[in-house]
């Protein structure tokens, strides 16, 4: 219990606090926005608080990843634009019950979804997190090599247009994280002569490129787009018969969450698709979903909410990110000297709990700004774009060159930028890329590990069972996505079949 | 008895159109020939890594890792141009978003961003800043001048205290000699 009170009384200095509601807000500004994202935000905010230590500094991310999720959800209820792709579920019920007049009750059934799958699937990530670390504590590299290779692989079926690309871009980031002075050998990879890439590619400015310069240009083709905005008088926590209708919906989602969120790679966007389609399932009421169904708010909103806890496990006890927001989380870690992994949680498990800690509060802190502000924060999409992006641009460059005062950070970020804006044209998710731009070392290290202590049999390394089962996970992993394409196909070709009468 | 002949052979075609679309996506295929093109580039660049002594290398060669990634893209590449065949639906979303044409204000953009990130150095951080937040409102059809201009200095301002006070981040001086330390 010792390490749990230190690490609460770390967050609870009026500095961290500070920061966290900073993050609240940075998070449900960013997260309500359309266009703007939680990756995109921890991306800008990275080089701001390198004068931080590390606990403010994660706090505070953390804190704008759990209300980024939340964001998404205001203007997805009232313009019909999710803020983020996490809430795109819940426009489905969402939008429909604020056209009927209730808004505030929208907002309300929301912010408190949103809110108790956060606090369970952070309950669960005070207990999962000890007990995932002492397992991982018994792990030799072969057996981490077998677990990064399975999270690479878990890219197959993380939300994205394509598994295939969803690889593809994956397998880009890990060979761009060949980039730099081999540890083994010393010999320099990939650097061209150019003496900037000796130490690798920086993080930081192909996080700023991919996710917010890319974002930009993609924007610039949308500069027609106009919202309409219900307006929402007040907000209100769902009454009784709310409650009891809705109670079930949030337990199973936020149990679905943060088992979702747990799994290398996937994060809120699968939770809260499957969170919806749970609901629906599960629901007395089939019929009312799709026209503003209390439970179709809550089933996504609470699972959504419940994969921000559930990534951080992963991410804090094994260091092998659960979403591509815990990816930059991770990065971060690294970015202020701290490897997150088993031994975190033996030597500094104060830090976790501290981080556990910031992320109550964080939850807490946007119940409050959900249930008052909701509608003031709907107000910021009054905001012109013309005026938005260019501080987005603006940040970008700046954020970019302030990670090392290098010219040659904000050149990658450009490059990066463009990069993803003509990736994403053609089905490639930003995200894959970052996973396997932060997985490639641990993949490369513990392969090069596992080849020493096995003298260059790489069969020999199927001796050990947990590498065995790893290695199952990630043909099932490579060939699920596969299969279930195979099963849509012949379903619409059925489907096609029976229209021309066959 | 000719028209409804006729009329059937077209809705045959139809249907097999439906259920047969070409074997491989043309534009995948293009795609999928510059990756393995790339591949097999960077796959050469290996071989012009330094050799050590396995000794050093614990026969752990400095080009392994890259080749097997690099052999591991061009297999999946190769498969790019039949994803189609299976992912119908999904497909069509990604057909519909590259067969858009980039409108030209966006191009315009993209030239900004290489122009500012290019001249940055030579115009220095904080009137790369202030010329970023003037000139891109204005490309994407901003016209109120005032608004810009009020933005574009409140927020280079602002930006410069919070990196350069706060943070210490050294300032480039360039053109003006706008530097802060």
């Amino acid at each position: 219990m010792e390490p749990l009170a230190l690490g609460l009384s770390l967050v609870i200095d009026p500095f961290n606090l500070l920061l966290i509601v900073g993050g609240v807000i940075i998070g449900v500004l960013v997260g309500a926005l359309p266009g703007l994202s939680s990756p995109m935000a921890i991306a800008l905010l990275i080089p701001f608080t390198i004068s931080l230590g590390p606990i403010p500094a994660i706090s505070m991310m953390a804190a704008l990843y759990c209300a980024g999720t939340f964001g998404g959800s205001i203007t997805a209820i009232l313009i019909n634009a999710p803020g983020a792709p996490p809430a795109a579920a819940t426009a489905l019920d969402g939008y429909p019950m604020a056209q009927r007049g209730e808004a505030g009750r929208a907002l309300g059934l929301a912010t408190f979804s949103s809110v108790s799958g956060g606090i369970i699937s952070l309950v669960i990530f005070l207990v999962a997190t000890p007990v995932l670390a002492d397992i991982a504590l018994k792990f030799t590299p072969p057996e981490y090599f077998a677990l990064s290779v399975f999270a690479l692989s878990m890219l197959a079926s993380i939300s994205g247009r394509s598994s295939l690309r969803n690889l593809i871009a994956g397998a880009v980031g890990v060979l761009i994280s060949t980039i730099g002075v081999h540890l083994v050998t010393g010999v320099e990879r990939f650097t061209f002569d150019v003496p900037e890439l000796t130490d690798g590619v920086h993080f930081v400015p192909v996080l700023i490129g991919l996710f917010a310069t890319a974002e930009l240009l993609n924007q610039s083709q949308s500069l027609d787009v106009h919202y309409r905005r219900i307006r929402a008088k007040v907000v209100k926590l769902p009454g009784v018969t709310d409650l009891k209708r809705v109670w079930p919906t949030i337990l199973r989602s936020s149990g679905l969450g943060t088992f979702i969120g747990i799994l290398p790679a996937e994060g809120a966007t699968v939770a809260a698709i499957m969170g919806y389609n749970e609901a629906r399932r599960w629901s007395k009421n089939k019929e009312e979903f799709g026209k503003g169904c209390p439970e179709g708010i809550a089933g996504p909103e609470a699972a959504n909410n419940a994969a921000t806890g559930g990534a951080m496990v992963p991410t804090l006890a094994l260091g092998i990110p659960g979403s591509a927001t815990t990816a930059l989380i991770l990065a971060a870690l690294i970015m202020h000297g701290i490897r997150p992994g088993p031994h975190l949680m033996q030597n500094t498990p104060e830090f976790i709990y501290a981080i556990f800690g910031a992320m109550v509060i964080a939850n807490l802190t946007f119940l409050v700004f959900g249930l008052v502000g909701a509608r003031f924060f709907a107000q910021i999409t009054l905001i012109p774009r013309t005026i938005l992006w260019p501080a987005v641009l603006a940040f970008s460059i700046i954020g970019s060159y302030a990670h090392s005062s290098s010219f040659f950070d904000v050149w990658v970020m450009l490059i990066a930028g463009i990069v993803g804006f003509f990736m994403r044209r053609h089905g490639f998710g930003p995200a894959p890329l970052i996973m396997g731009l932060i997985l490639g070392r641990i993949v490369e290290e513990t392969f090069s590990q596992s080849m020493i202590l096995y003298d260059n049999n790489f069969l020999a390394m199927l001796e050990r069972p947990i590498v065995i089962f790893f290695f199952v996970l990630t043909i099932l992993s490579l060939v699920g996505p596969l299969v279930m394409a195979i099963h849509e196909d012949r379903k619409s070709r059925r489907l096609t079949a029976t229209e021309y009468g066959e | 008895m000719a028209e409804p002949a006729e009329h059937e052979w077209a809705q045959d075609e139809r249907r097999q159109g439906a259920s047969r679309p070409p074997l491989v996506d043309r534009t995948d295929t293009l795609l999928a020939a510059v990756i393995i093109t790339l591949c097999g580039l960077l796959f050469y660049v290996t071989s012009t890594f330094e050799e050590v002594s396995a000794l050093l290398s614990q026969n752990i060669r400095p080009e392994t890792f890259p080749r097997i990634v690099l052999a591991i893209i061009a297999a999946l590449a190769l498969a790019m141009p039949f994803e189609h065949k299976l992912l119908k639906k999904r497909f069509n979303k990604i057909r519909k978003t590259r067969g858009t044409a980039i409108p030209r204000v966006t191009w315009l953009t993209l030239l900004l961003l290489l122009v500012a990130s290019i001249g940055a150095p030579y115009f220095g951080t904080v009137l790369t800043i202030f010329l970023i937040c003037v000139a891109l409102p204005l490309l994407w059809h901003e016209r109120r001048i005032f608004l810009v201009l009020a933005f574009a200095t409140i927020f280079t301002a602002a930006v410069t205290f919070v990196f350069g006070v706060i943070l210490k981040v050294y300032f480039e001086p360039g053109l003006l000699g706008l530097g802060l330390f």
